[in-house]
This record gives structure tokens, sequence and C-alpha cells, in this order.
């Protein structure tokens, strides 16, 4: 069956419609009008303005009436917004939650500042944002301090794109630090969004901020909420010695904190694990705000409201950087590496001009790679060096699977299958050789996992 | 238009909406998300929709963006497997419906607009807020990384 074919099969192909798909309408009027009901209940700040601000003070500062208020319909999109993470959904579970309810309009966009949870691992704002009908998404850029512009130290602060309406965990903090508490008792949150308006911005140029400053209480629930696992164990991991230290467990993630011998001639670069209690639930890698490491501090998901009696590191891969050979030297002439490449991963760089350079990592795909669901790993850092020693960073690659590397240049090379690019392009670079920095060096996928119990 | 008017007319496109959703986003479930999400909007604004004569093309934008919206949560999930429009030879390797849902998202949107809801390229451009022109280039790109022989006109 040649394309053509195949396209009239498609378009003749009798799709049976799911049978949910017969409620969508009644779904949808229901929903608008538990929305115009919830805007009835929190009345407009403009008609009653008191009472939104005696409602929003006692949101924050009576926590009952907060919970009371989290029952209210509108939590049903707060449990859609954290379906996707085990620890938010528990804690929505347990009313882990501080109602903020608070909005504001500016050039056009209004923010909704909606929910907030947060301990002392960190702080996580759920808003939501409208603005022009054409607007598709929204880009949000916020700083914290406390209500006197007193900065918060040692945390990082991660902001995602909003799309129109949608209630999002957009703005994340990780606090870094362990031990002492660091949340304050109130917060200010200024914060600028521009709005992305297609055929209007591109995601160069979006339209100019929208300012927004906002005050809110902590939950004092919030504050002292945490407990360690003391571990203190060192395993012989892949040929390197490494120290689990501790397990931190916070109610919207938890932390696998570990030490690296100095001495190992590898740096273990990143991990996959998971932690399983002793019912054989699961703990995944990974956080509701995407981060996944800080340093040597791990992310998963938290058991904190589940409490179990036990629990039991699996680790199943890790990836090493070899000490000393962060950086791999290439030619722009040849386009051959000019050091031994590890194993595993070759190199391949061309001059597009007389400035600029694209360089490729590439290697195998890893096992369990298939066309429909394709896996990568990275192999750069994202870092080069100039021939003086300044290191730069790349800004960016794109990483995709293909049998033929520079396609469509006099360069083009077939690939053996299976192979996976990692391509970076670097401008202003006159020079010809580069030294790319390397993320990992070496890769092991353990058979058996690596098993520790650690309560 | 009343809100009666505007569900009468959501319901009678629907079915189209969802083949569009479901062949953007490629699978059943988030289909079904994109086209609650979007007749949700659509009752929060059907009051601003001046020409009531363009309610299709209408919902259909707002039927696009709600599937950008769940592309964009869905990245959190799985790994997005859209293809460079430099990768022609792993195109023609898949089937065509795999090949459509792995093409980069604004070729993709053009694609199902134009040659599978049957949009003219003006209401596509409508329906997508972008150019005609580029509706053109994008649809030209398209439809050669698939080897679709399909009229670019109209």
């Amino acid at each position: 069956m040649d394309r053509m074919e195949e396209y009239e099969a498609l378009l003749q192909e009798p799709e049976e419609l799911p049978p949910a798909l017969e409620g969508a309408v009644a779904r949808a009027r229901a929903r608008v009008r538990r929305r115009r009901l919830w805007r009835r209940v929190t009345a407009p700040a403009g008609s009653a303005a008191a009472v939104f601000a005696v409602f929003v003070l006692l949101v924050n500062l009576w926590t009952p009436f907060a919970l009371a208020c989290a029952k209210v319909p509108v939590l049903k999109e707060l449990t859609a917004a954290v379906a996707f993470s085990p620890s938010l959904k528990a804690a929505v579970e347990n009313d882990y939650v501080q109602y903020i309810g608070q909005s504001q309009t500016d050039s056009g966009i209004t923010v909704n500042l909606e929910y907030l949870m947060a301990d002392q691992g960190g702080l996580m704002l759920f808003l939501s944002i409208t603005g022009p009908e054409e607007a598709t998404s929204f880009m949000p850029r916020v700083e914290f301090t406390t209500p006197d512009g007193e900065s918060l130290e040692g945390c990082s602060v991660l902001m995602d794109s909003v799309a129109p309406g949608e209630l999002s965990n957009a703005i994340t903090v990780a606090f870094k630090g362990e031990g002492e508490p660091q949340l304050p008792e109130a917060l200010r949150l200024t914060c600028q969004v521009r709005a992305h308006i297609p055929g209007v911005t591109d995601y160069d140029t979006w339209t100019a901020d929208a300012s927004f400053t906002f005050d809110f209480p902590l939950d004092q629930r919030f504050r002292g909420q945490g407990r360690t696992v003391e571990v203190n164990r060192w395993i012989q991991l892949d040929g390197n010695a490494i120290r689990i230290v501790n397990l931190e467990l916070y109610p919207t993630h938890a932390r696998l904190n570990l030490e690296q011998d100095p001495d190992n001639a590898e740096e273990l670069q990143s991990l996959d694990f998971y932690l399983e209690d002793e019912e054989g639930r699961r703990y995944e890698e990974g956080s509701a705000s995407g981060l996944s490491a800080l340093g040597d501090s791990y992310l998963f998901e938290s058991p904190y409201f589940a409490d179990p009696d036990s629990l039991t590191l699996h680790i199943t891969r890790a990836e090493w950087l070899e000490k000393g050979r962060e950086f791999i030297t290439v030619s722009l002439k040849t386009g051959e590496a000019l050091e031994p490449m590890p194993e595993g991963m070759e190199i391949s760089a061309i001059r597009l001009n007389d400035t600029t350079a694209l360089v490729a990592f590439l290697a195998p795909m890893p096992t369990g790679s298939s066309e429909t669901s394709m896996r990568f790993y990275q192999l750069g850092s994202g870092s080069y060096r100039l021939p003086d020693g300044t290191v730069e960073f790349t800004g960016g690659h794109s990483t995709y699977a293909s049998d033929t590397l520079w396609r469509g240049t006099p360069d083009e090379m077939a690939l053996p299958e299976g192979y996976f690019i990692e391509e970076y392009t670097i401008e202003r670079y006159p020079w010809d050789t580069i030294s790319m920095g390397l993320h990992v060096s070496r890769r092991t996928t353990f058979d058996e996992p690596v098993t520790l119990t650690l309560k | 238009m009343t809100e009666q008017e505007f569900a009468d007319r959501a319901e009678a496109i629907k079915a189209r909406l969802y083949r569009t959703a479901r062949l953007y986003l490629g699978s059943e479930a988030h289909a079904l998300d994109a086209v609650d999400e979007a007749v949700y909007q659509g009752f929060l604004h059907y009051k601003k929709l001046r020409q009531p004569e363009y309610f299709d093309t209408w919902l259909t934008r707002i039927l696009i963006n709600a599937c950008n919206a769940e592309l964009r949560r869905r990245k959190r999930e799985l790994a997005v497997a859209e293809l460079p429009e430099t990768a022609a030879e792993e195109f023609d390797a898949l089937p065509l419906r795999e090949a459509i849902a792995r093409l980069p998202k604004e070729l993709r949107a053009v694609i199902v607009l134009r040659y599978f809801q049957g949009l003219t390229l003006a209401e596509t451009a409508q329906a997508l807020d972008i150019p005609p022109g580029t509706v053109s280039t994008r649809q030209r790109k398209a439809l050669s990384l698939l080897k679709l022989h399909l009229t670019e006109e109209v």
C-alpha cells in the first residue's frame, strides 16, 4: 500500500467514538455552573472588596476554615492538577493544602493565585492565568521575598509556562539546605507575566510584562514538616564508594542524600532508582516540580503520608564521568575526535560556516527504546571550552534518532541502526578544534538492581 | 448566541472535534480530555464570538489550544517522540497515522485540519491564527515529509 492508499484508508477508517464523548457538552456545562457558583461564593473583589478581604484572611489565617474551603467544588481542579504526582495527590488527600484565593489584573492579564503547599524541603504554588483570548500560553517570572523585601536564601525557583485558565503548579521552590526551618511566616511573590499570542508574538518577543505583587501568610502547619531517616552506610557501587547519608521525607517530595568518596576514579552523574515499602508500594525517583536531583541529593516520590515501616532502595542504573576526562577535543577540519572517546559513544563535528560549528554526540539507543517509545540519555554536559581555557555554555541541544548524520550537507554519513544523535550548534566559534564537555563516560544498567534496606 | 445554541452546535461537531484531537494527540484518553476542555472554554467565551458563522473554526482553534496544553502536560509523563523536519527517512518508515503523530506539532495541526477535517486553507489559517502563507508553507513541508500528493490549493 503506497502513501496515498494509506491516506484514503485512514480517511475511510470507521472510528468508534468513545462512550464518554457522549457527555462532553453536559460535563462542560456543569463545570461552567460550578465555576459560576464558586465566583458567587467568593464574590468579585470590585463589588464586595471588604467581604473578599475578610474571606482571604480567614482562609489564610484559620486552618479549619481553609480546610473547609478546600472541600468546595473547585478542589476538583486541584485534584486534576496533582494527578500526575503521587506525592502531591497524597498531600491533597490529607488536606495538606493552603487556599490563597488572591487575584490581580494588570495590562489585560489576570493571575489567580489559588493554592499553596509547602514544607521544609520546598514550596509549590498553584495558579491560573488568563488574558487576551488569543493568547495560547503565559510565562511567569517570579521572585520570592519576605514582605520586608528580604530574599529567600539557598533555594532554586523553577517556573513553567501556563496554558490559559489551567490550574498548574507552575512555580516551585526547592530549598537546598537541610535541618534548619527556612519557611518565613509570610511571603511576598513579585511576578512578571508575559503572554504568547500566535501570529503576534513569537517565543523571543512575547508581550510586555504585566506586573503583580502578592503578599500572603504561610500556614503554620507547613513549618517543621518533614522527618529524616538516618542511614549512614558506605556501599561499593559499580567500583566506586558511595555513602548513603540519609532520607529526608517531606509531604511534597523526598530526598535520598548521598556522599561520594573523593578518592573515587569517577564522579556519579546520575542514578536511576526506586524505593519499595513492606507492602510492595514503589516510590519512584523524580518530583512534582520536575527537579530530579540537587547535587548528590536525589528527589523521589514521598512516602511521608504512607509512613511505611520499611523502605528498601533499588538502584537500577548509574552514570559516571571519569575524573580528568570532563572534556573531549574534536577537530572541526576532519570532524574526528583527537582523544579516545568513552566506550559506546562517538563524536562528530562539522563547520556550517566561518563562525558556526555543529557538534554531534552519537550513541546506541538504550535497551527498551522502540520506534514508538524513544528513550535517550544525556551525553554532553552542554558546555565547551575555548582554546584559552574559558568554559562557555551552548544554551541547548536537540536529541533525535536517525540513521543519517549531517543530513543534507556535504558531510552526510550513514549511521548504524538504532543510534541517536545529540546535536549542538556553537555560534561565534572561529577556531579549528573544540573541546566539548562530557556528561557521562560510562553507563551501567544493573541486570539485578543493587538493593539496600534503609529503614 | 445563547447558551443553548452553543450547546447544540458543540454537540453537533463534537465527533469531528474528537477525531481531530485523536489524530493530533495520538491518544483516545487525551483526546477526550482536550474535547472536554475545549467545550468548557467555549462555554466560557461563546458570548465573545461576534460572527457565529465562524463557530466551527473558532471552536477548532480552542480545541487546538487545548491539545497543545495537553501536550505540555504530557511532557512530564512521557518523552515526546516528535521527529525533526530533517528526519525524512524516519517518516517514510512509519505507518501514516504514526508518521502524522510524530510530525512537529505546527505541521501536524495543519495536516490534521486541512486533510482530515477538510478545512480550507483560509479556514485553517483562521483556526490556527496564522497567515495563509504560513499554512501553505507548513502543509508543503508536511506533505513532503509524509510523501502525500494532495492538492495544496484552496
